[in-house]
């Protein structure tokens, strides 16, 4: 057999070589040391330019504020159906766990938010229009197939309607609890209902809600006990008055009963931070961007310069699914109430050299 | 119908606004283009929908390119990334430096190269490849081979480096 061609090598790295020529290229691959080399300069080069297609999208994630369509984008405009995929998942009987916390997810904020749409920003009639066809269109049909308290008509035609309403409006809603279309930004750094809060102030009162469902997936560390300890030690902060009334009353009920521990705001030490290789296999329902920050107390973290394929919740971790050559990665995230904990599931046939800079890059 | 466009939606969108952003380095046009695609979508469900989806995004891509050269304006294919009124630390300034020579080194690819590439890159199998872009299955190897390769030789050239991959 003459020397594999190039192709033929990067068909091999991308496991892209039929199955009837596979033998015929590992037997020759196994006695040329030359093809070896060539296989392995093949392999750099592949590895060199995805990493540098990855590139281009670094400037998405750090774009600064008031130039964020593509933040919307991932963040928001998959919204329509994505939210409501909440209340209807794809998966037939998904855990009780997972159920539990998607509703609670739904409860924190005392309503469900809505989406943020940008498309709304867009001058193109043509696109606008299409978008109102195509959105409102799969919203009411997602709608259609959600739980029995979302099937009547009337919640239907409510919810549509209340679609329908926010694609009129186009301007920044921060008040009504909608995190400004702007400022995209802020969305990863708080919950909707506080778009203004500086970084220091954790969503306190939401993050009560998330301690019922959530169960310790990995012991916590000292650290985070010697951190709930100090949080308890320090004054309660008065719920803000921005926040809605659900949030309030949940608040005052809180401090009615002298429970003011679980509202303090909690910087959360990491409880587990490790690089599972076992690749992603199932395919939970998926969650929104929303859902998946406010589930985990406000902080989500992601891969820096990376975009989100989607997010998914199975139990009461969420995922962050990225799609990468290799297969998909997930950045598994969960809450307890003392703890925040992640980890790396990336596939089998990831170099290692890539997994080590991946998990670098999570911020 | 809308049903399974939702489906297709919540599927594929990010992935091809990621898609059209890399290839155009535009996010709104990106978004915009996304939108258009699904619209059409809408109009005729594809019933191979990830290669038909991509494949309609990028002749979009080149309709508006052979539109702007037809109009006597200067193709930009890969328009900057709006400013910033606040400088920008250096850290910054390094980063926006390489996405500018990455884009440049992107830019020298042929167009079916270039769209091979970007296809791979969003997990697009070798068949879904040659469906979107016309290629023979057999040639989508030596497609990507040639890609990568030239990709990353005219990014290290405009790094002032000039080593071959180790």
């Amino acid at each position: 057999m003459s020397h594999l061609d190039e192709g033929t090598l990067h068909a091999l790295l991308d496991g892209e070589v039929p199955s009837a020529d596979l033998s015929a290229v590992e037997r020759h691959l196994a006695n040329c040391r030359e093809c070896q080399v060539r296989l392995e300069e093949a392999r750099a080069f592949r590895n060199e330019a995805f990493g540098l297609i990855e590139t281009l999208d670094e400037a998405v994630h750090r774009e600064p504020v008031g130039a964020s369509a593509n933040r919307d984008m991932f963040f928001e405009s998959p919204d329509p159906a994505s939210s409501l995929r909440e209340t209807a998942p794809v998966s037939p009987a998904p855990a009780p766990a997972a159920k539990r916390a998607a509703s609670g997810s739904e409860q924190t904020g005392g309503r469900t938010i809505p989406p943020v749409r940008p498309w709304v920003r867009w001058g193109r009639p043509l696109s606008w229009a299409a978008t109102i066809v195509v959105a409102v269109g799969l919203g009411y049909t997602w709608r259609g197939r959600s739980g029995p308290d979302q099937t009547s008509p009337a919640a239907v035609s409510e919810r549509v309607a209340a679609d329908t309403r926010s694609f009129a409006d186009s301007a920044p809603r921060d008040a009504a609890g909608v995190a400004n279309p702007v400022e995209p930004q802020a969305q990863l750094r708080a919950t909707p209902s506080e778009p203004a809060a500086p970084p220091p102030a954790r969503p306190e009162a939401r993050a009560v809600p998330r301690q019922e469902s959530a169960q310790p997936p990995v012991a916590t560390s000292s650290a985070a006990d010697r951190d709930v300890a100090k949080a308890a030690a320090a004054p309660a902060p008065a719920p803000r008055a921005a926040e809605s009334p659900a949030l309030n009353r949940m608040a005052a009920a809180r401090a009615r009963t002298g429970d003011t521990t679980r509202l303090l705001p909690i910087e959360r030490p990491i409880a587990l931070s490790e690089v599972i290789t076992t690749g992603v296999t199932s395919r939970p329902p998926s969650i929104s961007a929303d859902s998946a920050i406010r589930l985990l107390g406000g902080s989500l973290r992601l891969i820096e310069g990376w975009n989100p394929d989607r997010y998914e919740l199975v139990d009461s971790t969420v995922r962050v699914v990225y799609r990468t050559p290799y297969g998909e990665v997930a950045l598994e995230q969960w809450q307890t109430d003392r703890a925040v904990g992640h980890q790396l599931v990336t596939p089998p046939s990831a170099p290692s050299d890539s997994v080590a800079a991946w998990r670098s890059r999570i911020r | 119908m809308t049903e399974y466009v939702a489906e297709l939606y919540l599927q594929y969108h990010a992935s091809l606004v990621r898609m059209l952003h890399r290839r155009t380095g535009d996010r709104e046009r990106a978004e915009e283009l996304a939108q258009e695609v699904f619209a059409r979508a809408v109009a005729a469900p594809p019933r191979n929908p990830r290669p038909w989806l991509f494949a309609v995004a990028l002749n979009l891509v080149r309709e508006e390119g052979r539109r702007a050269v037809r109009q006597g304006r200067r193709l930009e294919l890969y328009r900057d990334e709006q400013p910033t009124s606040a400088p920008m630390p250096d850290e910054e300034l390094l980063r926006e430096e390489k996405v500018s020579k990455v884009r440049e080194a992107l830019a020298t690819l042929s167009e079916r190269d270039r769209e091979a590439l970007l296809l791979q890159a969003e997990g697009f199998s070798y068949d879904e490849i040659a469906e979107a872009t016309g290629l023979a299955r057999g040639a989508v190897g030596t497609t990507l081979s040639r890609a990568r390769r030239r990709l990353v030789e005219s990014y290290r050239e405009r790094e002032g480096r000039h080593d071959v991959a180790s």
